[in-house]
């Protein structure tokens, strides 16, 4: 008798569990609800514990890193001045290249409007790559929109709150984003395989021209997800199978996905 | 509203803030420990049932707000484990002063390498195929080990933030 009602109790709560992920997953508003209740709910608790945990974290990496932090100081005042002499000459040709864009009708990310924001959590689980920032939809930020920094783009942004939102990076299983490189005369599609794996990439054929150090950017298609030449990923390494009419590529992101601090939205709504 | 009910929810919110941003940034090997269910295991193995359910589901769906995973992935998650602890712990297979001393290691250790398939296979079921990618052979291992070296002492630390919550046993 106890074991039929612990088999029915087993069989009630598995089915409910099950509903319950049928229901979230069917309904993204309400899920989207409920992330910001959830989000409200823990965000004291979190800014109680990061205000005691992060000086503690920062007091033992500086006194155990100080040599580095020392040397990274004197490499980033150096990349700063390189940095410096480079936006005055990109001024001109950015200019240049707003006018042609213009005559040309094609959206530029360099005339569309950003939101610039922090990181502030990183990915809280290995089962995908995101990172999450401190702007929400109060601040304009909506799902779909593209994020770039660190040299190129991170991802999108999959998840908003009221005042916080989630970037799938590029990286994760589930991020594919359309490319070209070169002349822009081949496409492919750039695809995540999870953190800390190389990205992949579609088959692209002997014809086209390739070689480490080529840059794959956006190409503006998939129903504009994506505004066109977003830097996506740097190719590693080229090699050739014998017999195979495609190249073995590696590829890593253009951007810095590891040190994320800022990072820019681009107030670009997918299909504009 | 009874005593342990305000006391598991409270821990459970606790815990879930340390999750997201103590634990989501001190790695092992690259790999997150899941302190969360965890946190879920030992209630159950010490209070029962119901205050596993109830940790199991404040803890998840915390959780959940902040992944872009499905929505209710890791609800469902700690609400087996909530469920499969607090059933352990009523059988006594589990529970911390009646089984053996390294049972509850051993158990610790089993949740540990099975959650993250239990995770995936979710994840499968709404019709994520790609959670998998993310280490999952190393998020079995890690937190396996993890869980079986750390169920004792965090069992201590558990039992002083939701008090005695025996009697609660279904």
């Amino acid at each position: 008798m106890a074991s039929t009602r612990a088999r029915r109790r087993a069989f009630f709560a598995s089915t409910a569990v099950l509903l319950l992920l049928v229901i979230f997953q069917v309904s993204g508003g309400i899920a989207s609800g409920l992330r910001s209740t959830g989000g409200l709910i823990v965000s004291p608790f979190a800014w109680a514990i990061n205000s005691v945990a992060r000086p503690i974290g920062h007091v033992f990496s500086g006194a155990l890193n100080y040599s580095e932090v020392v040397a990274q100081n004197k490499q980033l005042r150096y990349q700063l001045g390189q940095a410096r002499l480079k936006l005055n000459e990109r001024d001109a040709i950015e200019r240049q290249l707003r006018d042609l864009s213009k005559a040309q009708d094609v959206p530029f990310l360099g005339s569309l409007p950003t939101i610039t924001a922090q990181v502030n959590e990183s990915s809280p689980t290995n089962f995908v790559a995101s990172v999450g920032i401190n702007k929400g939809i109060s601040e304009g930020v909506l799902v779909g929109m593209p994020v770039v920094g660190n040299g190129g783009l991170i991802g999108r942004i999959v998840a908003t709150t009221l005042h916080g939102s989630t970037i799938q990076l590029l990286t994760d299983a589930s991020s594919s984003v359309g490319c070209t490189f070169g002349d822009g005369k081949t496409d492919a599609i750039v695809s995540g395989r999870g953190l800390n794996h190389a990205l992949s990439v579609s088959s692209i054929t002997l014809k086209a021209s390739l070689a480490p150090g080529t840059v794959f950017s956006t190409n503006g298609l998939q129903g504009g997800l994506f505004p066109l030449g977003i830097p996506v990923a740097k190719v590693t390494s080229v090699s050739l199978t014998p017999g195979a009419t495609t190249y073995d590529l590696r590829l890593k992101p253009a951007a810095d996905l590891h040190h994320l601090a800022y990072v820019t939205i681009v107030a670009w709504e997918p299909g504009t | 509203m009874s005593l342990w009910v305000a006391r598991v929810t409270v821990a459970s919110i606790v815990l879930a803030a340390l999750q997201v941003t103590v634990f989501s940034s001190v790695r092992v090997a690259g790999i997150v420990l899941m302190i969360i269910w965890l946190f879920t295991l030992i209630v159950g193995l010490h209070g029962g049932t119901p205050p596993a359910l109830l940790a199991g589901f404040v803890t998840g769906s915390l959780f959940d707000a902040h992944v872009s995973t499905p929505f209710g992935l890791f609800t469902a998650v700690g609400l087996l484990i909530g469920f499969v602890a607090g059933q352990l712990g009523r059988e006594g297979i589990g529970d911390f002063k009646a089984a053996v001393w390294w049972m509850p290691a051993m158990i610790g250790a089993a949740v540990g390498f099975f959650a993250p398939v239990v995770v995936v296979l979710g994840g499968m079921l709404v019709g994520n195929f790609t959670l998998w990618h993310g280490d999952l052979g190393g998020s079995m291992v890690v937190n396996a080990v993890a869980f079986g070296l750390l169920i004792q002492p965090l069992a201590l630390v558990v039992r002083r933030l939701v008090g005695e919550v025996e009697g609660y046993r279904w």
